[in-house]
């Protein structure tokens, strides 16, 4: 196989040299390299309010996920009960239970879970609806 | 611009600037704006957005310098490589529909068998052949290639880049390069063949 410019190829050089004639010597705008200058320090300000190491950057957007997971977290805790999906399962796995269950079996049938508020509400809230 | 500003060494100008004289882009910029801006209007004709274009690439590489690599690539060669993928980004979304028609031509199928039964030989001797016919038509053969085929062409023809250079600048390998431009020879042959 034959390397760089070793093809003659007269006639393609000349059709091709005809047509990068036909492309006309870049001019470029007189406030060409202002504009530019002007983006290059916009981009240098930008990545100075960065943290310059790729550690403090990682940890920054770390951060930025764990605060929004946060908020969604506490948004979800005040929505009413009604369309809180969790609770009503919890209620549901309670009321499956017999109905003079303590407090106490009902923490060890929900192994998985700690010992919450959620429980305890739900089962109160059970023992005084259902064992009137 | 000082005298020793501008006699300043690639590699000093690129250590400079990532050692914080911001300022020093502008000389790089002045440097290599001119053919940068070459590359991409091969591209992009228009002139505004070759121009923002340009900017773009400027820009890109104005970000990416503490990539470059003075041991891997010159520093004209890697702005040409931002140029050469900024423009090809830029023509694909474009997709400009204008490419002159070529009635001309003969109808080149998909099928590649016709590239074995054609010569070296004959491909040297089309390709060679300057009558006013056989330009005319290769033109109009050019025209019908892809736009990264076309680069290809004017890298190693016009430009008189090594391989090893256009490499760098479109990413592709060597061999690619090299087995990608005999089809390019074998297919416009096989084109302007009367």
């Amino acid at each position: 196989m034959k390397d760089a410019n070793e093809y003659k190829d007269k006639a393609l050089r000349a059709v091709i040299a005809r047509k990068m004639r036909t492309i006309e010597e870049p001019t470029l705008s007189d406030d060409f390299v202002e504009r530019l200058m002007q983006r290059v320090e916009a981009e240098e300000k930008a990545a100075e309010r960065q943290p310059s190491s790729p550690w403090l950057r990682v940890v920054s957007r770390v951060s930025a996920v764990a605060a929004v997971l946060l908020v969604a977290f506490f948004i979800t805790l005040h929505l009413p009960s009604s369309t809180k999906t969790e609770q009503s399962y919890t209620y549901y796995n309670i009321a499956s239970l017999p109905k003079s269950s303590t407090l106490e079996q009902v923490y060890t049938s929900h192994r998985g879970q700690k010992k919450s508020n959620q429980l305890r509400y739900t089962h109160f809230r059970r023992m005084i609806y259902e064992n009137k | 611009m000082g005298y020793q500003q501008a006699n300043i060494d690639d590699s000093v100008l690129v250590r400079s600037i990532l050692d914080g004289q911001t300022g020093l882009f502008r000389l790089l910029a002045e440097r290599y704006v001119g053919r940068m801006m070459g590359m991409i209007r091969r591209l992009v004709p228009a002139k505004e957005d070759a121009e923002e274009v340009t900017q773009d690439a400027l820009l890109e590489a104005y970000k990416s310098l503490s990539r470059f690599d003075s041991q891997q690539s010159n520093l004209l060669t890697w702005l040409l490589s931002i140029a050469y993928h900024m423009a090809l980004k830029h023509y694909r979304k474009a997709s400009p529909k204008a490419s002159p028609k070529a009635q001309d031509l003969k109808f080149v199928d998909t099928n590649q068998e016709w590239l074995e039964n054609l010569a070296d030989d004959e491909v040297d001797e089309l390709l060679a052949d300057t009558s006013a016919d056989r330009l005319s038509l290769l033109e109009q053969a050019i025209c019908q290639l892809k736009p990264d085929d076309q680069m290809l062409l004017s890298l190693y023809y016009y430009d008189n880049y090594s391989i090893k250079d256009i490499s760098q600048i479109t990413g592709h390998e060597g061999g690619y390069l090299r087995s990608r431009l005999q089809w390019i020879r074998k297919k416009l042959a096989k084109m302007i063949e009367c």
